[in-house]
């Protein structure tokens, strides 16, 4: 983030945040600078604004983040933090990662290292080693990394998968103190991003209860198509009475695009039964929620988020104050074993955790994974070497040719020098002549 | 815009202001030490000094206060003697925690069912809060600016997916507090509910949990659990934890971990520690006046929510938005009793039918001997707050009944 850019932000930030301008002089983005990183939004802007206040302020005692409190879940993570790496790119901490096998295999968070030619992994005892990346699993966002290490710690996983809502977590780093703690907020999730039906109109419950107004039809969609006008009265669709608006938008948006609801409307005191094909509601219009933009405004207070924060087939929503670069690493239970790999901050009130039982099903048996990705690495050796040996033969090759062609002109320039001492020796009338071929012949 | 009124509101340009002050008197600090390291190089033995002192004395500071040492201070003087009994004692340094993960889990599980999202019956209003259901009748305790968004027709989603219909009832503005009734639909229907704390049993450090609708209501999920401490309690009024919230947590509820009741989501501030809860105390005191409703059950502004600034925070709150005032002349020498010396028309006291000679004996259920005793109970109301007045006329103790008034306007108009 350069200070020019803070600048441009700083009147949208003052009027969207309500701001002084002298405040602004005084907040300082110093902290992991991503050069060359075009991707920067304005949403990190606000984020890294919000971090930079909770820098300021001292942390008083009984704060979750306090030292104090964090020294009380320590103990949690005295075997995790030994299979936590921090993973760089150039001079910067980009994710954590977590050691799954002995022989050098680490999983991280995926589309933090994306495009990363030249990974470096630092390991628990703080050496910095280069890392390879072997495979990545885009529905989870996680990525298998390899580095040349043969002894490293791998991580020990939960037995079974009763993660009651309220359990207590704690996310290791690679010091003694956990990064953060929290708890369960709610069980396993599916947030894949299921597309959403609509129908096309704007409406208002009558005053009696009998059903719901449309107000507007939008053009383009189902609801135009299937002839709807304004001032129909919606009473049921499929056969389930409709009184409020919410109840109407919520069946409506359970459904899928491309789906088929039969409303039963009331036009000009005359009940008729109409087909609607559902639309998309991302390709229909801006049928936006400002209520709900709003809440996300508050949803961000409070640091950065996460590029990639959805998609996921099956997460654990918890509430520990992540940071983005804080996620790959284990998240821990009350003994010590890890139920998951962090994988987002979402928002102020959640982060998202890849459950273990989806990583091991992925990763199968670690042993065996190892030997796949050692194999590989002996076949790439074996053919590394094989190209080697024949480079060798070839500069082997050269090596005798140039040394015969050496030994030619040796000889050659022998025969020649030999050539000029018995001209030397010749009666004194050409002396001269001899002389001035005797400072040529070097050319 | 109006969920979440921090972003718009008095108490938070008054927030803002306090950040401001609270940035330059860090920088003013740095500043400071910053010329230290200049000047000549006795004046560092000096510092170390000064330092050593306060640090010897924040020790005796932490021995005279020993809520955070673990296990029974008994275990702890026994360690000193002999090592092994601290073995024996802390077998498994994790119980305290394991004994806390379980209340935590149990917590969830009865309190879930009553926590329920409200959203407004009227399409132009649209606004998500949050609500907790506190009596079998479904009394719903929510946050003040929640009900003033929905409007007086709310729609209630409870946990099990049902969405019923409530009614708004009264709200105490200047705490930010709130009920609605829900209406049953036959009439032996009763809710799921939790039990209401006494006004005030939250205690610094208490483990607490939040839970409410962030981001609105969610058909797939229940009110996602949240968890931290209480860090600040400002008088018996607001509780600051770090449960984190967001918009359409407000009028969500924190439990302590014995499942209690003890504040109402309100509001938050940028830092993920500053949370903001309305304390119980604020709904005992107003209870019955919020739960008749109608005109006279809301009263008051939100204007200020702070009686102190923030956890890290030092700077001074400016107070003096939302004071509140009686308008009678008392005699401050007065024993047994205040005396009433006089009530000037057109003010609270006069309106609540306090008179000139009325000899003041009790205030908001407090007895009050001298004026010493009642200025703190009388620095604690807030405009349009109901107090009821014990005084002694004639040689009858009679109960008076006043409205306090808004000081600022009251004064104000007076000017004119």
């Amino acid at each position: 983030m350069n200070f020019g850019l803070i600048k441009c932000w700083g009147p949208v930030m003052a009027l969207s945040l309500g701001l002084s301008g002298s405040l602004l002089g005084q907040v300082e983005f110093v902290d992991d600078e991503r050069p060359g990183d075009a991707q920067s939004t304005f949403e990190d802007t606000i984020g890294r604004y919000f971090e930079s206040i909770d820098r300021v302020r001292p942390k008083t005692r009984y704060e979750k983040m306090h030292g104090s409190t964090l020294r009380e879940f320590a103990p949690l993570v005295d075997r995790s933090r030994q299979s936590t790496v921090k993973i760089y790119k150039g001079d910067e901490v980009r994710v954590l990662g977590t050691v799954v096998a002995q022989e050098g295999l680490i999983i991280t968070k995926a589309s933090e290292i994306r495009n990363n030619q030249d990974l470096a992994v630092q390991l628990p005892n703080k050496e910095i080693v280069p890392a390879e990346l072997i495979e990545v699993n885009e529905e989870n966002d996680l990525a298998l990394l390899w580095v040349h290490q043969f002894d490293l710690t791998p991580i020990t996983w939960a037995p079974g998968s009763d993660l009651l809502i309220g359990s207590l977590l704690a996310s290791s780093g690679t010091v003694s103190l956990p990064l953060t703690i929290g708890t369960v907020s709610l069980g396993l999730r599916n947030l894949l991003e299921s597309k959403k039906g609509f129908l096309g109109i704007s409406m208002e419950a009558a005053k009696d209860g009998s059903g719901l107004f449309v107000v507007d039809v939008l053009d383009g969609t189902g609801a135009e198509d299937a002839g709807l006008r304004r001032g129909d009265l919606i009473q049921a669709i499929d056969g389930a009475a409709m009184v409020t608006t919410h109840a109407l938008s919520n069946t409506v948006s359970e459904s899928e695009p491309g789906d088929v609801v039969v409303l039963q409307v009331v036009r000009e005191e005359e009940t008729m039964m109409v087909e609607v094909t559902l639309g998309d509601k991302d390709s229909g219009m801006g049928f936006q929620m400002p209520m709900h933009e709003q809440l996300d405004q508050t949803a961000r207070m409070g640091g950065r988020v996460s590029r990639r924060r959805s998609g996921y087939p099956a997460a654990i929503q918890h509430d520990m104050l992540l940071k983005p670069n804080q996620c790959g690493g284990p998240l821990v239970n009350i003994d010590g074993n890890a139920v998951g790999v962090n994988i987002a901050r979402a928002s102020r009130v959640k982060s998202y955790a890849i459950p273990s039982e989806v990583i091991q099903e992925w990763l199968g048996d670690p042993k065996e994974l190892a030997v796949t990705v050692l194999e590989t690495r002996v076949k790439n050796a074996e053919s590394a070497r094989l190209v080697a040996e024949e480079a060798l033969e070839e500069a082997k090759a050269v090596e005798l040719d140039v040394r015969g062609a050496l030994v030619d002109l040796e000889a050659q320039r022998a025969a020649s020098e030999l050539r000029l001492e018995s001209a030397t020796e010749l009666p004194n009338g050409s002396e001269e002549g001899s002389a001035t071929e005797g400072e040529s012949s070097p050319r | 815009m109006r969920l979440h009124p921090l972003l718009l509101s008095e108490a938070y340009l008054q927030h803002t202001r306090i950040r401001i002050a609270s940035y330059r008197q860090t920088f003013t600090v740095l500043e400071k030490k910053r010329t230290m390291i200049k000047r000549p190089y006795w004046k560092p033995t000096l510092i170390l000094l000064f330092g050593c002192l306060s640090w010897a004395s924040g020790q005796q500071l932490t021995d005279l206060d020993p809520p955070d040492l673990e296990g029974s201070p008994a275990g702890v003087v026994a360690g000193v003697r002999a090592g092994n009994v601290v073995d024996a004692i802390s077998s498994d340094p994790l119980e305290e925690l394991r004994d806390r993960q379980a209340s935590i889990q149990r917590v969830f599980k009865r309190v879930s069912p009553s926590v329920v999202a409200l959203g407004s019956a009227d399409r132009r209003k649209q606004g998500w809060g949050s609500g907790v259901i506190v009596s079998e009748d479904g009394l719903i305790l929510t946050a003040g600016h929640v009900t003033e968004a929905t409007g007086d027709q709310i729609l209630v989603y409870l946990e099990d997916g049902r969405e019923m219909v409530g009614q708004r009832l009264g709200a105490n503005m200047n705490r930010d507090a709130a009920m609605v009734q829900l209406i049953p639909t036959n009439e032996d229907e009763k809710f799921p509910y939790v039990e209401v704390a006494e006004a005030d049993t939250a205690e610094l450090g208490d483990w607490v949990v939040a839970m409410g609708h962030p981001g609105g209501y969610d058909p797939t999920r229940p009110a996602p659990l949240r968890l931290g401490r209480v860090l600040q309690k400002q008088s018996d009024k607001l509780l600051v934890t770090d449960c984190t919230l967001a918009g359409g947590d407000s009028g969500g509820a924190l439990f302590d971990l014995q499942g209690r009741l003890i504040g109402i989501n309100s509001s938050i501030a940028q830092s993920l520690s500053h949370n903001m809860h309305v304390a119980m105390a604020v709904f005992h005191r107003g209870w019955d006046r919020m739960k008749a409703g109608g005109e006279n059950g809301t009263w008051g502004e939100l204007k200020n929510l702070f009686d102190e600034p923030l956890p890290g925070y030092e700077s001074k709150i400016d107070k003096s938005g939302n004071r509140a005032l009686l308008g009678a002349k008392l005699d401050k020498r007065s024993r047994n009793g205040v005396l009433v010396r006089d009530v000037p028309p057109g003010y609270p006291a006069a309106e609540g039918g306090l008179r000139p000679g009325d000899v003041i004996i009790g205030f908001d259920g407090e007895s009050v001997g001298d004026y010493t005793q009642l200025f703190p109970l009388l620095s604690k109301m807030e405009p349009g707050d109901q107090v009821e007045i014990l005084v002694s006329r004639r040689g009858q103790i009679e109960t008076v009944v006043v409205t306090m008034g808004d000081r600022a306007k009251l004064l104000d108009q007076q000017a004119r």
